[in-house]
């Protein structure tokens, strides 16, 4: 049996599917998510449950990206049955979209989640008439909690069934839909669908726009706006009927302080600016304890030991690849994922975009965009992806350039592992802040000479919660294994190749022919240049094949402040790591691809020239 | 055979025909009509024996000149009466769609005439483009989301604008609907609530969203 999880942005799917399944998605309090399918599968009573994870979405009638995607999902007819998950604090806005899925008459279960926040608000459901109105079976549940999440699955198994409803549409829609059904045959979701101008079928939308036309000129109004309004209506007559009580308690108003000019913008300010102030102090403590003891357990004895030649070099690369990859990277990278997932969670997010509305449109975006680009700050794989929710192919082309120099968390393990480490941590902030400059100016450029249109926000905002520390720590974690599984020992590989060459010499003969382009350009030794394209496969190898090159995890005793200030701002701004390349690849194809590896070569080589030949 | 039914029937039969110029087949106008089959048989015999149609061949229906008259007539009817319900009175479409339709039958053409001399008299700005310093066009006598302040409670009246425009509708910004100005900043995005939750809007956005006080 297969099933799916379909619902509005921000209710819980995900975070249901990860307890049904096993499987770790993203989940996080802001609307976008997830913009792709999912799978996973459980098993009960020895029977093999495939579950589905969809984006959210507003609407089985949009044009969005998402909005298209679960629509020809859902019309491949490839699931037995759906869940619906709705907010039940949004009830009426959620039953919109149920009754869109009702239409499509396929077996169907919902499942009525954050009951713990609506009772926290003084809602209550009724939830038996609930059923009865919408003839399905309807489950309350916290997913957060954990409440009844065990009973989803036994429910949707033998309780899933086509909903009873019918909407009642407006006369002149209730007869375009029988002209349709009775000339051409179409069925009633299909001529729905045709008459708000998205249907597949050829002949019936040309059929229907012949008609839409009609009902526009008499009612002075869309087909999709009557269409939408009768389904509203019914929604809310459903709504009304169902949430029984209604207290509101006026609380202290967070939103008010997140949300104005004064003091929203100096609180964003602050929590940006605290962010990596506090990766930079818990992140330097904590690298400093486990360099320290990898220096006392494992290198120095090592190098006590007296292996032979060939032993000695690769053990020794080996020995600081490990140093450098858990002592310098993975501190920087937890603290800063768990910060950021907090910051998710929270559902700050939207109230930053919000406020960078308009500062936003000044780069050729809107306020949605500040949330690819803070997720950036993570990782750029999953912030290229969150493009998606961007509507134009304008908005998109400048995201991608600009995600692409947002330093991940990755470039900042560069950036305070090197700059505010061995030069300091002002130097370290003016690398943000160049970073920055650039950025703006990148954007102020691209918006000039960009062309295609240019949507405004329309975003929901996510609620302000409490993050759970569990909730946090698991995300953070599923961030980290793309760290320890993949980067590690693509790391130890790496290290022993390296190892590898410089026993045969491979290493100085590369580095000879480099010195010319390494020196005399960017003013640092030719092994920083070779390290520079480790980063490509994945940032923070630019520094750690820097310690193992140099010999040392002591970076101060090799090369000077300037030099190690051109090497971090260097890898900061040069090309997007490889998986980068490919997810910009996927998303955006070659072209732009290649503009935004090319762009980013320039500007790194440029900037890093430019400071060598003003400081050098 | 009521007077009513004959000219409603007549109506479509205008209707379908003169925005496809050709004969209309049976289905067609039973597809527009909410009529039996029957009813919908009785009356076109009648219609043909009192020369308002003719048939052609495989059955199909065509509208003779007093036919065309007399269809295009009623349909102006309707037109005329429910744009007067929902422009001027703000009835809903649906209630106003169905009252022209009872309306339609007895009023008389003088009625009509004068009755659509005022509604274009009385929306003389209706369409005008408004040489506001926010290259916007604006409705005169319309007021947008961004001419209100934080708190105020408003209906919405109506919408402008191509590609965003779907997504409102999803979220439940539709005419009629009752929203409030939650935020509004200085340099004018601003939050709405509608239906328990909080949107955010773009300038622009709110600036094609037209709404009235709520009193
Ligand atoms: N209080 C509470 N919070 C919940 C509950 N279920 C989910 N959440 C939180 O709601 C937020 C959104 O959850 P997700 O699972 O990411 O939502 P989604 O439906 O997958 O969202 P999209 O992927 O954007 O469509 C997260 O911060 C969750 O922790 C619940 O039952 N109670
Ligand atoms: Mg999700």
């Amino acid at each position: 049996m297969k099933v799916a999880l379909i619902g509005n942005p921000s209710v819980g799917k995900s975070l249901i599917f990860n307890q049904l399944t096993g499987v770790g998605v993203e989940v996080s309090n802001y609307p976008g998510t997830t913009v792709e399918l999912k799978g996973g599968s459980t098993c009960y009573q020895r029977e093999m449950i495939d579950i589905v994870d969809l984006p959210g979405i507003y609407s089985l009638d949009g044009t969005s990206e998402e909005e298209d995607l679960v629509r020809t999902f859902l019309q491949e007819g490839m699931v037995d049955a759906v869940i619906v998950v709705m907010d039940a604090t949004r009830l009426e806005r959620n039953l919109y979209l149920l009754l869109q899925v009702a239409e499509f008459g396929i077996p169907m279960i919902a499942v009525l989640n954050m009951i713990d926040e609506m009772e926290k608000e003084g809602l209550e459901i009724d939830t038996a008439t609930l059923e009865y109105q919408l003839g399905i079976e309807v489950l309350e549940t916290a997913a957060s909690k954990g409440h009844n999440i065990e009973k989803i699955v036994p429910l949707v198994r033998s309780g899933a069934r086509k909903a009873t409803l019918t909407i009642p549409y407006d006369r002149s829609v209730e007869a375009a839909v029988r002209t349709l059904e009775k000339t051409l045959g179409a069925g009633r979701t299909e001529s729905l669908w045709a008459l708000q101008g998205i249907a597949k079928d050829g002949t019936v939308s040309e059929a229907a726009s012949a008609i839409t036309e009609q009902i526009e000129a008499r009612h002075r109004m869309t087909v999709q706006q009557i269409i939408a309004a009768n389904r509203h209506n019914y929604a809310r007559t459903i709504a009304d009927r169902v949430i029984k009580t209604r207290e509101t308690k006026p609380g202290f108003d967070l939103d008010q302080l997140l949300t104005s000019s004064i003091p929203g913008i100096p609180i964003l300010v602050l929590v940006l600016l605290s962010t990596l102030l506090v990766v930079f102090i818990v992140g330097a403590f904590l690298e400093e304890t486990i360099v320290d003891a990898f220096q006392v357990i494992l290198i120095d004895p090592l190098l006590a030991f007296g292996l032979p030649p060939l032993a000695e070099t690769i053990a020794l690369s080996l020995a600081i690849a490990l140093q450098a990859g858990l002592g310098i990277a993975f501190p920087f990278v937890f603290i800063f994922y768990i910060l950021l997932s907090i910051l998710e969670d929270t559902g700050y997010m939207t109230r930053a975009a919000f406020l960078a509305d308009k500062a936003m449109h000044r780069v050729g975006m809107h306020g949605g965009a500040i949330i690819p680009l803070v997720l950036g700050l993570g990782c750029n794989v999953p912030a290229v992806m969150g493009l998606r929710n961007l509507a134009s192919r304008r908005e998109k082309i400048i995201g991608a350039f600009l995600i692409t120099m947002v330093p991940c968390s990755a470039r900042t393990v560069i950036i305070l592992g090197i700059v505010a480490a061995f030069v300091g941590i002002l130097p370290a902030l003016t690398i943000y802040l160049i970073v920055f400059l650039l950025i703006t100016a990148t954007g102020l450029l691209l918006s000039r000479v960009t062309p295609g249109e240019q949507f405004g926000m329309i975003l929901e905002m996510a609620p302000l919660r409490r993050p759970q520390s569990r909730l946090v720590i698991k995300k953070s974690w599923l961030r980290m294994q793309e760290f320890l599984f993949i980067a590690m020992p693509m790391l130890l590989v790496g290290s022993i190749v390296l190892g590898l060459f410089e026993y045969i010499g491979i290493t100085a003969m590369f580095e000879e022919l480099i010195a010319p382009f390494s020196e005399g350009v960017l003013g640092v030794p030719p092994y920083a240049a070779t390290a520079l394209l480790f980063g490509i496969l994945r940032k923070e190898m630019a520094f750690e094949m820097l310690a193992i090159l140099g010999g040392t995890a002591n970076l101060s005793a090799i090369m000077t402040s300037l030099q190690l200030y051109i090497f971090g701002l260097v890898s900061v701004l040069f090309v997007p790591c490889v998986s980068t390349i490919a997810v910009l690849f996927r998303e955006m194809g070659g072209r732009i691809t290649a503009a935004v590896t090319l762009y980013t070569v320039g500007l790194g080589i440029i900037i890093g020239a430019l400071i060598n030949q003003i400081f050098g | 055979m009521r007077l009513s039914q004959r000219e409603d029937c007549l109506e479509a039969l205008y209707k379908i025909s003169s925005e496809r110029n050709r004969p209309v087949g049976f289905v067609e106008l039973s597809g527009e009509l909410q009529m039996s089959d029957e009813e919908i048989r009785s009356i076109l015999d009648e219609l043909e024996r009192e020369g308002h149609i003719a048939r052609v061949a495989g059955g199909d229906i065509m509208l003779t000149d007093s036919g065309r008259q007399r269809g295009e007539g009623v349909l102006r009817k309707h037109r005329t009466l429910e744009c007067f319900l929902t422009e001027m009175l703000g009835m809903n479409t649906d209630k106003a769609s169905q009252e022209a339709c009872r309306l339609e039958h007895d009023v008389s053409d003088e009625t009509i005439d004068r009755l659509s001399l005022y509604i274009r008299d009385s929306c003389p700005g209706a369409y005008r483009w408004g040489k506001k310093k926010e290259r916007e066009p604006s409705r005169a006598g319309m007021h947008s989301l961004l001419d209100f302040s934080e708190g105020d409670e408003l209906r919405v009246v109506s919408m402008r604008g191509p590609g965003w425009k779907r997504r409102l509708m999803d979220l439940g910004i539709i005419p009629g609907q009752t929203i409030s100005l939650k935020r509004k900043l200085r340099n004018q995005s601003i939050v709405v609530r509608v239906k328990q939750c909080d949107v955010a809007l773009s300038p622009e956005i709110a600036r094609s969203i037209f709404v009235e006080k709520r009193t």
